[in-house]
């Protein structure tokens, strides 16, 4: 069963003009689309795309900025996940973060060997392990999370928020990132450990007054 | 490494972008079973997660998704795996193409094109396409100039410079019932040759277009690419009727 709902539609804001709505609906059945999945359904392969293929596109085309190998890393993400899965706890394993994850590291791994950006040489499939992504909360991949997360960044400092970008979308170590922005290391650790802190509060907060 | 130490990396961690020595203090402490950190990391996983989540953007086209479906198409998904992914994938489709058109009217380009020399070149120049890519947008920014260059002219060409998800199509003029060339050369040997010269030179790439009718709008398009081009400073040139219409330099960075 998907779990997953588009409702498009549009929204009229103040005067005339009409504005576009589409809102992704996402609950937490990951375990049956798991299952699914790992019974080798070709349904369960278009229903986890449906679900998080345009979050996995979005993300790849941020970091590569190329459709074509954007695209390119779609497929290949989804046949990791496609090749994978069987190690996967239907039970406890969020499959959304994991699938974040794989594409993540397609499009750094895609950074790395072809903008020759070393990196920190860590291997990024320790990062993907279905292991990793047991007994992850609910609701990392909705509407409200990522709203959470926008308004953390924009809390931000530039530089701090400048540092967390990097990391995360360039996969820039801290060294690279202090040569990217010409900084001192010391300075940009900083910056990253209060950077990190910061939205970590600002996570919290926000998780406390809608819990 | 202390609870207190390791608390402002644990995003670090879960992003996967501390070293592998680092990385390696952070899952011995977890390993010992630290509740307070286990916690903290599976946190920032969420987050970075989260942080992946929250883009906006344009929609995946509607393609990827039957391409994507094809993967369960196949018993082990193998027969189905893309292509390794190469930075210039559709430089050499159009490539392919404009090679053809080279081929009638430039008969250096059949010795680049058979030479094995080339072929090295090539596979070289695959490697190193990935970091050209500011290359590729100041050469789109200097195309842009070959439309005021020949403004007066009658027939028009399209010039789509590719660089990610943005393709702007460029329009020049070129006379009609003219053959115009496009060079992509060494600047110094630009800079010292007259355009005569430059017809002949064995230059790195050329690239030969003669207008076509309105109504073949679709095969008109001329796309120029780095792809050929070794790290250096370049000239590219537009030549009607051995006479110099534009030129306008370029770097293709190491």
């Amino acid at each position: 069963m998907s779990s997953a709902a588009i409702i498009h539609g549009t929204i009229r804001a103040t005067g005339e003009r009409m504005f576009p709505l589409v809102m992704a609906v996402v609950t937490g059945e990951d375990g049956d689309l798991v299952l699914r999945l790992q019974r080798r359904e070709p349904q369960a392969l278009a229903d986890l795309y449906d679900r998080f293929g345009g979050t996995v596109y979005r993300l790849i085309l941020r970091m590569v900025r190329d459709s074509g190998i954007a695209e390119d890393l779609v497929q290949e993400t989804f046949l990791r996940a496609w090749n994978r899965v069987s190690g996967f706890d239907s039970q406890r394993g969020a499959v959304g973060p994991w699938l974040v994850a794989i594409a993540r590291n397609r499009a750094l791994d895609y950074l790395r060997s072809h903008l020759r950006r070393g990196g920190n040489n860590v291997d990024l499939n320790e990062t993907e392990q279905p292991a990793q992504f047991v007994d992850l909360p609910d609701g990392a991949l909705t509407l409200d999370a990522a709203r959470q997360v926008q308004r953390a960044l924009e809390n931000l400092s530039p530089q701090q928020r400048e540092t967390i970008e990097l990391a995360y979308f360039e996969g820039m170590s801290q060294t690279e990132i202090a040569e990217h922005m010409g900084q001192p290391l010391g300075t940009v650790k900083t910056w990253m450990r209060r950077a990190m802190l910061q939205m970590r509060e600002t996570m919290d907060a926000g998780g406390a007054r809608n819990s | 490494m202390t609870c207190e130490e390791l608390k402002p990396d644990y995003l670090l961690y879960a992003m996967g972008t501390m070293s592998e020595l680092e990385s390696g203090e952070v899952r011995a402490h977890l390993a010992r079973g630290c509740p307070a950190c286990t916690e903290g990391v599976r946190k920032a996983q969420t987050l970075a997660c989260s942080m992946g989540a929250a883009l906006d953007g344009p929609e995946a086209p509607r393609e990827l998704r039957a391409r994507v479906l094809a993967i369960a198409g196949s018993p082990d998904g193998k027969r189905q795996a893309p292509a390794p992914v190469v930075p210039i994938r559709n430089w050499r489709r159009w490539m392919l193409a404009a090679a053809c058109l080279a081929l009638a009217a430039v008969p250096g380009l059949l010795w680049l094109r058979d030479s094995s020399e080339w072929r090295a070149k090539e596979a070289a120049t695959t490697r190193q396409i990935a970091g050209d890519r500011d290359s590729i947008a100041s050469l789109r920014d200097q195309v842009a100039k070959l439309k005021g260059a020949a403004v007066n002219a009658a027939a028009i060409f399209a010039l789509d410079i590719e660089r990610g998800a943005d393709t702007t199509p460029k329009r020049i003029a070129i006379p009609p019932g003219t053959a115009a060339i496009v060079l992509a050369l060494p600047s110094d040997l630009a800079r010292q040759a007259s355009s005569a010269e430059i017809r002949n030179a064995s230059g790195q790439s050329i690239w030969t277009v003669s207008p076509l009718p309105a109504s073949d709008a679709d095969s008109t398009g001329l796309t120029i690419s780095a792809g050929l081009l070794t790290p250096g400073r370049y000239t590219i040139v537009l030549l009607v009727q051995d006479r110099t219409v534009a030129r306008f330099p370029f770097e293709v960075a190491r």
